[in-house]
């Protein structure tokens, strides 16, 4: 069993890179919503190129990753956000 | 009813006077269908990242209204309906507005006593 085998290890040896401590920026102001129309928030989540940031280097839960993922494309679809850099 | 909010974009080389015009119409379509216009942002000239139709710059409009679903489709037909208008989206509600018509900016939770407050921040 994992869990007992876990337990009989203690801490889990980490090989390579040791992951960092994420933590959902959303999550943390306990937001329900994002808002598509907060360019300046939302620029945060999308690479110079436009693209949007994956969770693994965002942080995001994946909840709201799936909110921020919307609310860009609406952004995007407004002109507020490129859908691709020039 | 539900709140939405409508943002559209105009034709950046619009006189502040024909802009108007254009906001007038378009709220007086919504309250044609019955909505009811809670506040209107005008956002001003802001440079999109793209250009729609060979126009680099846009003027926003943000309207936040309260209209029963089955109109939202008629509303976004009537708004697009425009020459001046270069895009149209509708959606739910989200993030408060900063407009003064905004009536009490929705200070978390608003006592029930304060009844048919039209504030009803709809949440996704």
């Amino acid at each position: 069993m994992p869990e007992s085998r876990s337990r009989s290890q203690g801490r889990r040896e980490w090989r390579g890179r040791r992951p960092k401590r994420r933590n959902c920026t959303f999550c943390s102001e306990k937001a329900n919503a994002i808002d598509y129309k907060d360019v300046t928030r939302l620029r945060r989540f999308v690479t110079e190129r436009g693209k949007i940031l994956p969770r693994r280097v965002s942080g995001n839960c994946a909840r709201h990753q799936r909110v921020l993922a919307t609310a860009i494309k609406r952004a995007r679809e407004l002109a507020l956000l490129p859908y691709t850099a020039e | 009813m539900n709140s939405y909010d409508l943002v559209y974009i105009v034709r950046p080389d619009l006189e502040p006077d024909a802009l108007k015009t254009v906001v007038d119409r378009i709220t007086q379509r919504i309250g044609g269908q019955g909505g009811k216009v809670e506040a209107v942002d005008v956002w001003g000239k802001r440079r999109m990242s793209f250009s729609i139709g060979r126009h680099r710059e846009g003027l926003y409009v943000h309207t936040r209204l309260a209209v029963d679903p089955q109109k939202v489709t008629e509303i976004r037909r009537l708004a697009s309906m425009n020459e001046e208008v270069l895009r149209v989206t509708v959606t739910r509600a989200v993030g408060k507005l900063p407009g003064p018509a905004a009536p009490a900016a929705a200070p978390a939770a608003a006592p029930p006593a304060a009844a048919g407050a039209p504030s009803q921040p709809a949440e996704a």
